[in-house]
């Protein structure tokens, strides 16, 4: 019997050590004026986004220099977090403005509902599949008013975001599918930035002409027929 | 940016075949916020979520005064920019509308709109409910509300 409960508070110690350790080896050493550089760069980017489309709420970036590929928006602090991890894989302006468009959106929605929307992170707690969506096709509306080219949402997509099996366990629809959402509404709403495409040989791209041929069958068909409704892609 | 070599590009077949070759990417309106002459417009009949719009989809607007050449009454377009269905849990409907439109005049601004929160509700009482034998389960399928538009209410859009 103690040897069992000394087992379990061995496991539950590792447990908890094994964060601590791993979130302070995650941070990169960088010096303090590339740090500055980085964070101006995203600040600018984030606040013309901002400007251009008029957006009557506030929200603030912040750059963190730990190695995670990813960006959040705070739905309390409403900033939004960009990590070093995440900034290193894009390769231009556009793409950086993909992920920061993305973001507003959610920050945005913060601000709705009653009591200066703080109960809004409910909503994303029991339906965060559709505020994903939500915040993508917005991020196109957002990029396009701030002089970005939309398509770099499903450039960033294709290199930065890992497909998993299913997304019925997951807060974040399928990658694929996030990406011929993003497409169709391109396509739908801005179709000159698919014609004068200037990722048409960029290689995440070809990519993801590659990898969705039969989901953009799928849309073709819909296109056809005329026909209303969601399409279900793989 | 990472190039392929022209042999081996992947051609966007279907953009190709079903769109306009000649489209070009327009420059965007250097703006500051809120500029321009205030027009305001309200729907010309009830709208909801309920009637299944979709992204691409016009609405009627009507003036409420009269302005410039068009006078009070005249129609205003307004397209469905974003819409995203209520779902379970009381999880409402969000709309937006927006590319409004008098004439051939384009006018700026966005009309945002989300039903009934009902999650507000309906969390603490599932959770309550399920305690007398699950019955909070039952509460589950419940939806938010709908994103509704009335006819009473005026929105400001701007002429620049």
């Amino acid at each position: 019997m103690m040897k069992r409960l000394l087992a379990v508070v061995f496991v539950l110690g590792m447990m908890l050590a094994y964060p601590l350790s791993s979130s302070a080896s995650d941070v990169l050493l960088i010096s303090t004026s590339e740090q500055k550089k980085v964070q101006n760069h995203i600040s600018t980017v984030g606040f013309k986004i901002l400007n251009a489309n008029e957006l009557p709420n506030r929200t603030v970036f912040i750059y963190d220099s730990s190695k995670t590929i990813n960006a959040y928006s705070a739905f309390f602090g409403r900033n939004i977090v960009l990590y070093r991890g995440m900034y290193i894989m894009l390769d231009d302006e556009d793409m950086l403005a993909a992920v920061l468009c993305h973001e507003i959106s959610h920050s945005m929605d913060s601000y709705e509902g009653p009591f200066r929307g703080t109960f809004g992170f409910l909503n994303y707690t029991y339906a965060p599949k559709k505020y994903e969506y939500k915040a993508d096709k917005r991020a196109v509306d957002f990029m396009v008013k701030a002089g970005y080219h939309p398509v770099a949402a499903i450039v960033m997509m294709n290199k930065v975001m890992g497909q998993n099996r299913y997304d019925w366990n997951s807060s974040h629809p399928l990658t694929s599918r996030r990406m011929m959402s993003v497409y169709e509404y391109i396509y739908k709403k801005y179709p000159e930035y698919l014609v004068d495409n200037k990722y048409k040989t960029n290689i995440y791209y070809q990519n993801f002409l590659l990898t969705s041929k039969e989901n953009r069958a799928k849309f073709q068909k819909k296109i056809e027929k005329n026909s209303r409704g969601n399409v279900d892609y793989l | 940016m990472l190039m392929l070599p022209s042999y081996a590009i992947i051609e966007d077949d279907f953009v190709n075949a079903t769109l306009d070759k000649n489209l070009k990417i327009k420059k965007q309106k250097e703006t500051t916020p809120n500029s321009g002459i205030p027009i305001q417009i309200r729907i010309k009949e009830d709208f909801t979520t309920k009637s299944k719009p979709e992204e691409g989809d016009f609405i009627e607007f009507e003036t409420v005064e009269d302005f410039k050449s068009f006078s009070a009454g005249t129609t205003v377009k307004g397209r469905i920019e974003f819409i995203s269905m209520n779902c379970i849990w009381g999880v409402p409907a969000d709309i937006v509308i927006g590319n409004f439109q008098i004439g051939n005049i384009a006018l700026y601004g966005e009309i945002h709109k989300g039903g009934a929160n009902r999650i507000i509700w309906l969390r603490p009482a599932t959770i309550v409910g399920t305690f007398f034998f699950g019955a909070g389960l039952a509460l589950i399928p419940i939806r938010g509300g709908h994103a509704k538009i009335k006819t009473d209410k005026i929105y400001t859009v701007y002429y620049r």
